[in-house]
Order: structure tokens, then sequence, then C-alpha cells
């Protein structure tokens, strides 16, 4: 153990007391994922916010003051329906929900006589969001707001969106894959450098040399690099987290709909443990194949197949329609199961069988990895002979 | 006397590349290093291992070290099966080889810290060995320049004591005064010669007879993977010099005949 923490000091020295690398590896990714998202964002939703052209389906619940309706007709790319008396409110907010219909306006009159306009809408549906947009501006447009309450009752929510739901399946879409790949370039981006960059300069032999086992040896490359590693991939995501709001939409950061959505605690510390083990099959693998190559260059041309091969599982698992427990087959498959288990954390789709299969696989792999490499680093031909 | 090294017709083998066949003119897939090569060192002694370059000088002391092993024979060491006990042998030798770098991104200090640590020396013995060594070779004015700053010959140095961290009852040292200027070399051989003072045991290998003929006690020279000869330095070379000897020996044993 105590050989272990040696190597792992000595890593972590080589890392931290080289500037350029620190910078390099852990300040610049998540400040260039911060500045290309944020500006990517904003134009995102710059581009969104110019799609007025789809029509909306408005629903009239009578009565409807006099004006009003003639104001709404006038308006572009808005196809005007008077609900029956069959169709009860909530069945016509659920198709807000669905976005089978796009906006649903119900007057009443309020005690001072002015009559109340509820406009109900989807904020995560745009043609709902902009025709929400329009109709307010043709109230405000025709002067009438005075005349009328819109939305004015603090008990009600008008936005019908089912945010958890929306956001949930947004983030359990691409985090993964972003996370997953944030952690790849992190691994890839020191691990070679350690093992592979010490076997070209012949440093390694140097601490073949000594009492420690190789197992120690390959213990503590592992581990100070899945640290590294780690840390790494929390600058990346940092960055993410705080471009987030810019990338998907700038009004999640507005009132109550954060605190709607939130993840509990008991999220992120899965979501850790998710990380944690995933990191360390991702490091062990890149250790496997930096132990096999003889220079840092052959080594990363050897890692670019093991990329590309996780880039793709990373894209079938956004198009995986499996989640919780359903298939927990799927969980034993390494990088794989970690995709899909963080997807179902951010969808708030959580089965606890899935995650802890998933943990203690990973585990097992990144145990049988770490074996491999120590049996590679006992073989002279690996660590001298090519 | 007692023996604390035993080498028994260690055998080593090495598969070459293409590449390697073209660099050696050979159409030979297997190159034999060392071929059934056996002798022994005495605890106290100072022993040389002569012979040209690619005779298995190198290739006989990493096996020693562990780093390679052998296709067979045997190799004892303080006891130890070279086989079963690998770990322990470490801990009894030090081994010097240009083959062995320093990381050049840390300091003389942090790398002897490093490796007393790796083998285990308690922290007070580490540091007032650490300031006897460094001052001895000069390197206490360097302590904090990272080594890839440092001159050759420092760097050698400082590869030099940190291979003896852990006051190693064998040393192994495969050319340990190349690339040194001749007041450093003097100040090595020196240094062997306090070391053998102090009771310890050195395997050297060099192509330097001068050196060879000051400090060890014991020869032995291979040729083509094998020991062709190994005895006293005095009863070896008699009345000659040692480069005499050497080139006799070497030209017989490459004629074919006995000496």
């Amino acid at each position: 153990m105590k050989n272990i923490l040696t190597i792992m000091k000595k890593e972590f020295a080589r890392f931290f007391k080289d500037k350029r690398m620190v910078f390099a590896v852990l300040i610049l990714p998540g400040l260039l994922i911060f500045l290309v998202y944020s500006f990517l964002g904003t134009n995102i939703t710059k581009q969104l916010g110019e799609d007025t052209t789809k029509t909306a389906t408005v629903y009239l619940v009578e009565p409807v003051p006099v004006g009003i309706e003639d104001g709404l007709n006038n308006l572009p790319n808005m196809e005007i329906k008077k609900a029956s008396e069959n169709d009860k409110i909530d069945d016509l907010l659920d198709k807000i929900k669905n976005k089978k219909i796009d906006i649903v306006m119900q007057f009443t009159t309020a005690s001072d006589n002015k009559p109340d306009i509820s406009i109900y809408y989807n904020s995560s549906n745009t043609t709902s969001m902009n025709a929400y947009t329009t109709i307010n501006a043709m109230l405000e447009a025709m002067q009438h707001v005075e005349l009328f309450h819109v939305n004015a009752n603090s008990n009600t929510i008008y936005d019908v969106v089912d945010q958890k739901e929306a956001f949930g399946s947004i983030f359990g879409m691409f985090l993964p894959f972003l996370i997953i790949t944030l952690m790849f370039s992190s691994c890839m981006s020191i691990a070679p450098e350690s093992i592979a960059g010490e076997k070209d300069r012949g440093t390694i032999a140097t601490l073949l040399v000594t009492p420690i086992k190789r197992s120690e040896l390959a213990i503590g490359k592992v581990l100070s690099l899945s640290v590294l590693a780690m840390l790494c991939a929390l600058s990346s995501f940092i960055g993410t987290v705080l471009s987030l709001p810019r990338l998907i939409n700038q009004e999640i950061v507005d009132s109550s709909m954060k605190f709607e959505f939130s993840y509990q605690l008991t999220d992120y510390l899965l979501l850790l443990l998710i990380i944690v083990s995933t990191l360390l099959v991702l490091i062990g693998l890149i250790s496997v194949i930096s132990s096999y190559a003889k220079s840092v260059k052959e080594a990363t041309t050897l890692i670019a197949p093991l990329m590309i091969l996780t880039m793709v599982i990373g894209i079938l698992s956004m198009f995986n329609t499996n989640s919780g427990s359903k298939n927990v087959g799927l969980y034993f498959i390494p990088i794989f199961n970690s995709l899909l288990a963080m997807g179902d954390i951010f969808a708030f789709n959580i089965a606890l069988g899935p995650m802890l299969i998933t943990i203690f696989s990973n585990l097992v792999y990144a145990s049988l990895i770490i074996y491999l490499v120590t049996i590679m680093f006992k073989s002279e031909k690996v660590m001298f002979g090519r | 006397m007692e023996e604390v090294l035993v080498v028994k017709n260690i055998k080593k083998t090495f598969k070459l590349s293409k590449k390697q066949q073209k660099l050696q003119g050979s159409n030979e897939t297997y190159k034999v290093a060392v071929n059934d090569l056996s002798f022994n060192l005495y605890k106290g002694e100072i022993y040389g291992l002569l012979g040209p370059n690619g005779a298995g000088k190198t290739t006989t002391l990493r096996i020693i070290a562990t780093l390679i092993k052998a296709d067979s024979g045997d190799v004892f060491v303080n006891g130890y099966d070279i086989k079963k006990e690998a770990d322990k042998i470490r801990k009894c030798i030090g081994f010097l080889t240009s083959d062995l770098k320093l990381e050049g991104f840390f300091t003389p200090n942090y790398l002897y810290d490093f490796f007393s640590d790796l083998h285990n020396v308690d922290k007070d013995i580490a540091r007032t060995r650490k300031e006897r060594l460094f001052k001895k070779f000069g390197i206490d004015k360097f302590a904090e320049v990272k080594v890839e700053n440092l001159s050759s010959g420092m760097k050698q140095k400082v590869s030099l004591v940190i291979s003896i961290v852990h006051d190693p009852e064998i040393i192994i040292f495969d050319e340990p005064t190349n690339g040194l200027d001749v007041l450093t070399a003097r100040l090595v051989m020196d240094f062997l010669l306090e070391l053998k003072n102090e009771g310890k045991t050195i395997l050297l290998s060099t192509h330097i007879f001068s050196l060879v003929e000051r400090i060890c006690d014991r020869v032995g020279i291979i040729i083509n993977g094998k020991m062709v000869c190994s005895d006293k330095l005095e009863e070896l070379i008699a009345d000659k010099s040692l480069e005499d000897v050497f080139f006799d020996i070497y030209k017989n044993e490459m004629e074919g005949k006995d000496l």
C-alpha cells in the first residue's frame, strides 16, 4: 500500500508541478467548452426564436370577450378553434403538454368584473412559445391588457410543460455522451505520457529494478491517472454545466423552473460512483494500450480505434430506448452500461439494480484490466523487447 | 569465502526483428546473447566483466538485476533464487546502467527521496546519506535543478547516487565511468574502492582496462556470450598488461583455439 501511495504521489507531482500541463489539461478544456457552447447556445436560441412559420393550434374556452376572437383570427400562422362543451380543461392542458395543441385560452370573470384571461402554453414546444408571445403582443397592441387580467393568478401554472421529463430526457440523451467523451479525452491526455512515455524515455526500467511489486506499480499508475483524469473531466464538466443554460435555452435560468427538475444528492452520488468506476475502466484500457506501445506516438495511434469505438457506443446509447430495468443485460456491457446508467440518472429514471450492476461490473472489469497491466509490466517482451 | 552471487549456466536468446537482422547484416532470426555462462562473486570483492560490444555483458547484468529472465540456468543472489524471489533480490542489489534513465522533469532531491521511499529507507537515514553523497559528488549545488537541465556527467552522477539510495550489499554497475570527464571518473573509481572497504560486493562491466587493473580483484572475460576466462587479476595477467592478455584471449577465441 505504501508503495502504491509513493507511485501515486510521484504521478501527482509530475502532473501538478508542470504548470503548462495543468493549464492544458485542467483549465483549458473547461474554458473552451464554456466559450464554445455559450457561443453555440446563443446562436441556436436565436435561430429557434426566428422559427415562427409553423401554424399553432389555439383553443378558446368560451365565453370569449368581444374583439378578442377577431384579433386572434388576424394573427399569422394560427388556427383558432373553439372548445366544445365536452372538452374538459384538464384534457386540453394534457394535449398542450403532449404537444398535440399549442395554446388554450380560458376566459373567466374576476371579482372586479374585469375578465381574467388564462393563456396556457408549453415552453418546451417552440410553436407554443411563439404563439404565446404573439398573443401577448397582440393583447398589448390592442391595449386590452388594462382591460383584462392576463395570467394573473399566482397559484395557477400556465406553462404546462412537464419540466422534469422534458429536461430529463434532453439531459439523459446527450449529457452521458458528452461526459464519456470528456472522460476519454482526459484519460487520453495523461495515460500514454505516464506509461508509454516512461518506456520511451527509459525511466520505467529504473522503477522496475526497485523492490516495488509490478502489481503495486500498475495499481499506483492506474489509480493516480484515474484521479487526474477525474479532475480533468471535472473541469470539462464544470465548463459544460456553466454553459448548459445557454446551450439548451436561455430561459432555463428563469425563476422557479430550476427547482422543479433539480437532482437529489443520491442522484449526484450515483453519478459520481458511475463516473469513478467508468474512469477506472477507461484509464485501464488506455493503460493496457500504453503499456503495449513503445512510444507515446505509437500509443496515441493505437488508442484511436478505441476512441472511435467509444464514440460509436456513445452515439448508439443516445438512440437506445432501454431504461431502468427493461433489459438489465445491457448494463453488463462496459462503457455502454455507464452511458445507459448516466442517461437513467439524468432522466430521473433510476432503478437501483441496473445502477449496482453497472458499478460492480465496471469495478470487476477495472480489476481484470489492472491485472492485465501487471502481467504486461512483468513481461520483458512488452517492457523492453519490442 | 562467502558466495553472494552465483550465476549457473544461464542462457538468453533474443528474437531478431527484420530491422534488427538488417542492422546486424544477418539472416538469423535468433541471437544467442548469453550462452551457458557461469561465474560467482565473493563477499567484499570487486569483479570486473570485460568483453567487446555485443558480447553479452549487459544482458548478463540485466538478468541478475531481474529486469529480464534467462531462458535457462540459475541465479542466486544472497541465497535468493531469482526465479522465485526476485523482489527480495531487488532489495539487496543496486543496479546502474546507461539504459536506466531518470525522469528529467524532477530534481535530484525529489528523485532521491522518491527512490528512498520505494526502497523503504528510514527518512532520517535517507536524509543523512543524501547529504553525504550529494556533497561527495557535487550534486548538492544542483539538488533543486531539474535533471533534464543537468550536464550529462552530472546526470550520470545523480543516477549512480540514486542507484544506491538503499545502501545495497551488492552493487552492479554497467559502464559506470562512461561519458564522465577524467576527474569525475577518478571520483567514481575512488568511490567504488570506498564501497569495497565498507564490505560491499561490486560487479562491474567496463571497457576501460585501467579501471579493472586498479580496482578489480577478479576478472571475467565474455566473448560471444560465453565466459571464456574467470580468474584473479594477478593470476590472469602475470607480468603482462590486462589489455594484452585480453587481446590474446580474444584472438585465440575467435580462431577457435584454447588459451
